[in-house]
């Protein structure tokens, strides 16, 4: 019951902020295509879908000098920022009481996760593809903007989405153990220093595809990618349901909206 | 509906807000906290709903462990200080949401409990634009939803008008009747006579007379 409470409180209430996301998609998509142009590059339609989670290659090893992924990162932020608003505001007296259970009420959070982080990404592809239609651009699936070897799997191209959904569910566990802001920010810093180091432990890692083995010979492979977001997200959920299964709630929050 | 606090007390941050407190009170009832501020009557409120848990002692509800056997009563309304709503949904809407969560209460019923408070159901306003009597309103409608057996007000009168305290009235007779145990916590002495059939006071998070 909770999840119908949050999807229309949280959800339905979140999707405008998504027209944001939609512009950063499509000055991403703009920026694209001028270099394409700029050096002649035959891009299609799913080149400007992926640019927009390739971040850099992992870094010293290429050797190349360090340049901030800012594209990645903006999505990136603002996806945290948006997955630490709701959860801490629906910590409602009512809201609570009247679910009857602080396990389903984190639960449902963490299912609210799983719909904006999927929703997120669809307005990015979406916003994409319609970029591609009103420019010109081919609508194909052939990968031409990235270097790789051979095929590449889709569990390999979901790692962006999946470790996205994995990192907001350890954003609420932070929110929860700390506060929404501190939460916020460690996410932040996460996810700069994984544009920095190369690690699965930093597991933001695995949502920049240059920092995959598919694309990267020094890179991360698929399979140790999702044993670390396994074990991240199980931990996470284990400890945040402990955590919230005790925690006295001294006040509702969302009169501080 | 049988409520039951053994040996309860609750420290935070070192300082204990409620003190060994024992109490039986039982449904078709209407039971008064009365006490300064900081005295523990939210405290003990919080505790009641599940909200906050017992450093010692048990609250037990129709012989169930509250943070055992259940996380919250399984039928409470609780309006506990500022009540929280939606602030870009109408009065009606906000009750629908919250009714979606467990009494799944039609339109009419919803309706009918927001003119019991004196609300009109109609009324197209956001929530934001609402006077503090209103909010009050709405947070006692809220509470009183699908008549739960238990329900827990702190301090239902404030900022509300005489035509409204009176509904309250109303509204808490009704209740009383139809079997449910209500907890009042006020600082207004008369009202409390007025409405409760006992009359506990808590200070510094004891239950003194």
């Amino acid at each position: 019951m909770y999840f119908k409470y949050d999807l229309k409180a949280g959800f339905l209430r979140d999707l405008p902020k998504l027209l944001i996301l939609a512009g950063i998609v499509l000055i991403a998509n703009i920026s694209l295509f001028r270099y394409a142009e700029l050096f002649s590059l035959d891009l299609e339609s799913f080149d400007y879908i992926l640019y927009l989670v390739k971040s850099i290659p992992p870094f010293p090893q290429s050797g190349e000098e360090f340049r901030f992924p800012v594209a990645w990162y903006l999505i990136q932020l603002y996806l945290n920022w948006i997955i630490g608003r709701y959860p801490f505001s629906s910590v409602c007296d009512n809201v609570l009481i009247y679910g009857g259970s602080r396990q389903r009420w984190y639960l449902s959070k963490v299912a609210w996760i799983a719909i904006t982080v999927f929703a997120y990404y669809l307005v990015m592809i979406i916003t994409s593809l319609l970029f591609s239609i009103v420019s010109g651009v081919p609508i194909s699936w052939k990968i031409n903007l990235l270097i790789h070897a051979g095929e590449i799997s889709s569990a390999t191209l979901l790692l962006p989405i999946v470790t996205s959904f994995v990192t907001g569910v350890f954003q609420l566990f932070l929110e929860i153990l700390t506060t929404p802001i501190i939460g916020f920010f460690a996410v932040a810093m996460l996810s700069a220093a994984s544009t920095y180091i190369t690690s699965p432990l930093l597991f933001t890692n695995c949502s920049q595809l240059l920092k995959l083995s598919a694309f990267s010979e020094d890179g991360i492979g698929t399979g140790e990618s999702y044993l670390t977001l396994g074990i991240i997200f199980a931990l996470s959920l284990a400890a945040g349901l402990i955590i919230f299964s005790r925690r006295d709630i001294l006040r509702s929050q969302r009169d501080e909206e | 509906m049988i409520l039951e606090l053994q040996n309860v007390s609750k420290e935070i941050k070192g300082v204990t807000v409620l003190d060994n407190i024992s109490l039986t009170m039982q449904g078709g009832k209407i039971y008064g906290f009365q006490g300064k501020n900081g005295s523990g009557k939210t405290m003990l409120m919080r505790l009641i709903c599940g909200l906050i848990k017992p450093s010692s002692g048990q609250v037990i509800i129709n012989g169930e462990i509250l943070g055992e056997d259940i996380s919250f009563p399984r039928s409470v309304g609780a309006l506990i200080e500022n009540p929280a709503f939606l602030h870009e949904y109408t009065a009606l809407k906000n009750l629908r949401l919250l009714s979606d969560l467990r009494d799944h209460l039609s339109d009419d019923e919803l309706k009918a409990i927001l003119s019991d408070v004196g609300l009109d159901p109609l009324d197209k306003r956001k929530y934001r634009s609402f006077s503090l009597g209103m909010k009050q309103k709405l947070g006692i409608a809220a509470a009183v939803m699908g008549e739960p057996e238990l329900v827990i007000l702190d301090e239902p009168i404030n900022a509300v008008d005489d035509a409204g305290v009176e509904n309250i009235r109303k509204i808490l007779s009704k209740l009383k009747e139809s079997g449910s145990l209500i907890i009042v916590a006020c600082h207004d002495r008369e009202e409390l006579e007025l409405i409760s059939d006992e009359i506990l006071k808590i200070d510094a998070g004891r239950i003194v007379s």
